[in-house]
């Protein structure tokens, strides 16, 4: 499903040095694995999964995704690609706080072409996957940091991807909302999805999904 | 496209606080403008209607720069000239009055002149001119009657003419609404009573005018004018049109410039609201990018978002200025294009709206504002998602 080969991607800071955040990274994930990044804050776990998700560009190597290297994607490829392929979850909560939670569904399924009942029906899926259906009419301003997580799950996998990335997704939770996020997230894994968590919250240590972990240091995959 | 659209109609409704600043400055510059657009529609047009139905050519005799009354045979002269069909004498002045430092205009009419003007005969069908002539009587405009209440002068007025005698005088009726742009500060009697107030000795008038059809000839007609009265003043009806012309451009000008600063500044504050990376905008263009939409499609979004808020603020804008003009007859704002007179004029507007104009105000705001919008918008979406969302 995903080959990475020699990743490398620089940045180029405020006093001109040259920022090595990912240094000749390889790595191999099939379909439907669940894939644990760790790794301390600047370790250059969210780097990756932002160049995975096609936000970011590497500085050279290749990501190839079910066989397309998105390294060299054009923003209209790089769309599409987010659009069908990847959901991205964040530790922060960016969600449309004037909207319900049902309404935070609709940027993702407005963009595609699909009539009324066909989007009614995805978001109904998706919340109730997320264990949010019971709040679809709530403002998302009303909901509190474990709903609003949920809100953004919800929204990642309404579009049916399937590649899910998470950047330190239980950051912003307690453990009972951790706990129901690695629930949300086992599920996803049996529907067959390819989950790929960058953390380091300890409480993923003891889960049993988890098929291969990786540890990233400086960089540097170890 | 439908869905995106219902989108995005969610999104403002949901949020009407977000972008009522905006609308708000909208409306109220779109107002201005529009406002300013029916005035000098409105008065241009009554003026140059009223400029229709005067004299082709205006004689007036001047010594040392100062104007003289002219002697009535100069209306034989004038009528020997080829090219003129009608020469009047007519009888008007200032009275000042002194302890208020105001001017009202005595106009002196011969309400048994056929030639009269046809404004006048118009305006004088409805008077009972026997009644009117059986006493020293006035027809006032309502800057006049205004003034008058104001010191109870609710009956009658005392003139002093240059003789120092009294010449009491009955308020007999007050002119139209419809005349106070340019008859408010004016004072209608019979032209003997006007003579004596005013002081022009018989065998005189206040200056004559010149009906001369062909317009070709008018120009031959001024000059052997000019050439046997080398001391007056001749005016043509041009000249009073190109006076009137400069006059409103003047102001419509000073106007346009006050409106191009507020509208700079508006633009201003709206670049810098959609420059600034952490606001509201950022986040929803953040959140669109992480989802998928494309640059094109973002920038779209956020140009129809805009787009309605300012349709509707234009709207709200051109109607606010059709009851202010229209109704309430531009309080505050007539005073700057209207204020010639010598009088508080309480001139009303009658409606005149081009849709030329409308469409003229709805480009030239539109399309700067979107322009305002969409290019920090547009340099908000080229930059990487991930930046985006930080």
């Amino acid at each position: 499903m995903i080959q990475i080969q020699n990743l490398n991607k620089d940045f180029k800071e405020k006093n001109g040095e040259i920022f090595h955040a990912l240094k000749n990274i390889t790595l191999s994930v099939a379909q439907g694995e669940f894939v644990l990044l760790k790794g301390v804050s600047g370790s250059g776990k969210s780097t990756l999964l932002h160049i995975l998700a096609s936000q970011l560009k590497p500085t050279s190597g290749s990501v190839e995704v079910a066989g397309e290297n998105i390294a060299s994607y054009s923003d209209y490829h790089a769309s599409l690609y987010r659009r069908d392929i990847t959901a991205y979850i964040t530790q922060s909560f960016h969600l449309f706080n004037a909207l319900t939670v049902e309404e935070n569904l609709l940027p993702a399924l407005v963009i595609k072409d699909l009539n009324a009942v066909q989007i009614n029906a995805a978001q109904q899926k998706a919340m109730e996957l997320a264990n949010i259906a019971h709040k679809a009419k709530q403002k998302v301003s009303n909901l509190s940091g474990g709903e609003k997580q949920r809100a953004i799950i919800a929204r990642a996998i309404v579009s049916d991807a399937q590649i899910i990335l998470c950047d330190e997704p239980t950051a912003n939770l307690d453990k009972e909302n951790s706990l129901l996020f690695i629930e949300i997230l086992t599920k996803l894994k049996a529907k067959g999805k390819t989950i790929i968590i960058a953390t380091h919250d300890p409480i993923f240590d003891t889960c049993k999904i988890i098929d291969k972990s990786l540890s990233i240091k400086e960089g540097t995959l170890e | 496209m439908r869905n995106k659209f219902n989108f995005l109609l969610i999104l403002l409704r949901s949020n009407p606080k977000k972008h009522l600043g905006i609308f708000i400055l909208s409306s109220v510059l779109i107002w201005l403008l529009a406002s300013v657009l029916f005035i000098s529609s409105s008065i241009q047009k009554d003026i140059f209607a009223t400029l229709d139905a005067q004299a082709d050519i205006t004689l007036q005799r001047y010594k040392d720069g100062l104007r003289l009354d002219t002697p009535q045979s100069w209306l034989d002269e004038a009528l020997a000239i080829q090219g003129v069909e009608k020469a009047q004498g007519r009888i008007y002045g200032i009275h000042y009055y002194e302890p208020k430092e105001e001017h009202f205009t005595i106009v002196g009419i011969d309400f048994y002149d056929e030639q009269i003007e046809q404004e006048l005969q118009t305006l004088l069908k409805s008077i009972d001119i026997e009644k009117f002539l059986s006493r020293k009587n006035m027809i006032i405009g309502s800057g006049v009657k205004e003034f008058f209440d104001t010191y109870a002068y609710t009956n009658s007025y005392t003139f002093r003419p240059p003789d120092r005698s009294k010449e009491k005088v009955y308020i007999y009726d007050t002119l139209p609404k419809e005349t106070n742009l340019i008859g408010s500060d004016v004072i209608l009697m019979d032209s003997d009573e006007a003579r004596k107030i005013l002081g022009i000795p018989e065998g005189y008038v206040s200056d004559i005018i010149l009906k001369v059809p062909n317009k070709k000839e008018r120009q031959m007609v001024y000059e052997k004018l000019l050439i046997s009265h080398f001391d007056s003043r001749i005016i043509t009806k041009e000249d009073i049109a190109k006076h009137y012309k400069n006059l409103f451009n003047y102001k419509g000008g000073v106007f346009l410039i006050l409106y191009l600063i507020a509208l700079s500044t508006f633009l201003l504050i709206l670049y810098q609201r959609y420059s600034m990376i952490k606001t509201e905008d950022a986040k929803e263009v953040a959140i669109l990018r992480s989802l998928g939409w494309q640059i094109k499609e973002i920038i779209w979004f956020k140009l129809l978002e805009n787009f309605i808020i300012v349709f509707f603020a234009y709207l709200t804008g051109v109607t606010a200025a059709l009851i202010y003009v229209y109704y309430l007859s531009a309080p505050l704002l007539k005073y700057i294009f209207v204020g010639y007179q010598n009088l508080n004029n309480k001139a009303s507007f009658s409606p005149s709206i081009s849709t030329n104009d409308l469409s003229l105000l709805f480009i030239l705001f539109v399309t700067p504002f979107l322009l305002a919008i969409v290019i920090p918008v547009w340099k908000l979406a080229i930059t990487e998602a991930n930046e985006v969302m930080k």
